[in-house]
């Protein structure tokens, strides 16, 4: 298997995107390490997943604090002994509501990007000296679409995902000499079983007309490409973004 | 097996990344029509690695010249008589002449856009009706970082046929994606023939090129044939008209 007894953390792994991941790549033979804000959601997908038969670990984790993400790489590593992957996966999204750049406070735009973009700096900051001494990592941040495209109403989150891409290249400009890869996913508009208010259904609709595979896009459609960049069949990828969004962005 | 029973037309794969990209798709299950252009011997050499490494049996050795159109059509037509179906092209056939642009020949110039860009549009157009019938296709095409940013004296032919290739890329993917036919690009370095000359153009070397990459090396062929797997299975079903870079980091 792709991922056979490989340690992946996957932050935000709770609920929506994250959990499909964590279930794909503990299909493909991965160890998990579920990071997730909502203990009561991590602790649920590391169940279903140790029914799976997988080795599956929650950890209680905010990215925004540093002491919680080195207790996260901590407890990965005293769970499992290492750390091979890690999945950038956490933000604030689906509690967002959408409203003129005008409107955003300081205190909004601040919460978004300690999560948002804080939040994958220190992830990678905490595993990162594991990765080193190991002298192999993987490291996949999650941006979207909108970085590329924009959207009105929607600034602070735009901004967060254009800052995961920058974060992306310069991580594998640095880490590169130490065999750790950090690639990105742009998703397009994904629907999950998570309620939000700015994706009404015409919005979502309208999305899918404009693609060129115009279907909406499900958690499904972003897991093979998970595995792919966490797999060694990547292993001469770094610092690229692949834009998973059934042909929507063209750069 | 992941590509278990699927038909693959492999252009350019007597050497380089085309001959791992055939070896690598054999052993995923797929039979592989493997397309050369001059060197029989190559081409026959990889279907022969093919069978002595027991894996599944190539379609076919095929030689000819992919910027005319009767030939591709004839391969084809061979291939479909033989298993009825094609469900992976990878455009992968190309040459490089490295000359400077004030003495660059308008005959490579046209020779050069035509191996690349209309052998990849022959090849592409070749397939079409068989994979829209069935409503299903990957079709793989391969570009050059020299398509994507200056990289350097030489390659003016080259890297206008790769940029041409990304454009066909996008445009193919929104006018095939009714039919399920995914179109993609990948932009790989290697060390192969090609990059040799281009390197000895240029009086570098491989090992200087490989430490100032990100990842600090240089791939084989073997190293990139992976992601030519990846945009061959439902792996990558919802992804289309992208550009992959390869290339341990070089573009970003």
């Amino acid at each position: 298997m792709k991922l056979s007894d490989r340690v992946c953390i996957g932050t935000g792994g709770g609920r929506g995107i994250g959990r499909a991941y964590a279930l794909r790549m503990a299909q493909a033979g991965a160890r998990l390490v579920i990071a997730d804000i909502n203990e009561a959601n991590g602790q649920a997908v590391a169940r279903e997943l140790q029914k799976e038969g997988a080795e599956a670990l929650a950890v209680r984790t905010d990215v925004s604090d540093e002491q919680s993400t080195r207790d996260m790489a901590r407890a990965a590593m005293d769970k499992f002994g290492r750390i091979d992957v890690l999945v950038n996966n956490a933000a604030l999204f689906a509690d967002l509501t959408l409203k003129p750049f005008t409107e955003i406070s300081v205190e909004e735009w601040d919460g978004l990007m300690a999560v948002n973009v804080k939040g994958v700096w220190l992830c990678a900051k905490a595993v990162a000296p594991f990765m080193k001494e190991q002298k192999s990592g993987r490291i996949i941040n999650i941006s979207s679409g909108v970085w590329l495209s924009g959207r009105a109403n929607y600034m602070h989150y735009v901004a967060s995902k254009a800052a995961v891409v920058g974060i992306t290249r310069a991580l594998a400009r640095e880490l590169g000499r130490w065999n750790i890869n950090t690639n990105c996913v742009a998703p397009g508009a994904v629907l999950t079983e998570i309620p939000r208010e700015t994706s009404s259904p015409e919005h979502m609709a309208a999305i899918a007309r404009a693609q060129c595979i115009r279907r909406t896009e499900v958690p499904g459609d972003l897991v093979g490409t998970i595995v792919f960049l966490a797999s060694d069949e990547s292993s001469f990828i770094t610092g690229q973004t692949i834009n998973v969004d059934g042909g929507t962005s063209f750069q | 097996m992941r590509l278990k029973d699927r038909v693959a037309i492999v252009t350019g794969s007597s050497r380089g990344i085309g001959r791992a990209v055939a070896l690598r798709f054999a052993r995923e299950g797929a039979h592989v029509a493997v397309v050369g252009v001059s060197d029989r011997a190559a081409a026959q050499a990889v279907a022969d690695d093919i069978e002595e490494q027991g894996l599944t049996p190539a379609a076919g050795v095929f030689m000819l010249d992919v910027s005319r159109r009767a030939e591709v059509d004839s391969m084809v037509e061979q291939v479909l008589e033989r298993f009825g179906h094609i469900d992976i092209l990878v455009n992968n056939a190309g040459i490089i002449h490295p000359s400077h642009l004030w003495d660059l020949p308008e005959e490579q110039w046209d020779r050069v856009v035509g191996v690349h860009l209309k052998g990849t549009f022959n090849c592409t157009q070749a397939v079409l009706k068989d994979m829209m019938e069935r409503k299903s296709g990957k079709i793989i095409n391969v570009v050059a970082p020299a398509a994507l940013r200056a990289s350097g004296a030489g390659v003016a032919d080259y890297a206008s046929a790769k940029g041409g290739i990304i454009a066909f890329t996008k445009t193919a993917a929104r006018e095939l994606a009714p039919y399920r036919i995914n179109v993609n690009c990948i932009c790989p370095v290697a060390r192969t023939r090609m990059t040799d000359s281009l390197m000895e153009f240029r009086g570098t070397k491989i090992e200087e090129h490989g430490s100032r990459y990100p990842l600090g090396w240089f791939a084989e062929p073997e190293e990139i044939a992976p992601t030519f797997v990846f945009f061959a299975t439902g792996d990558s079903d919802y992804v289309t008209g992208q550009v992959l870079a390869v290339d341990g980091g070089l573009t970003m």
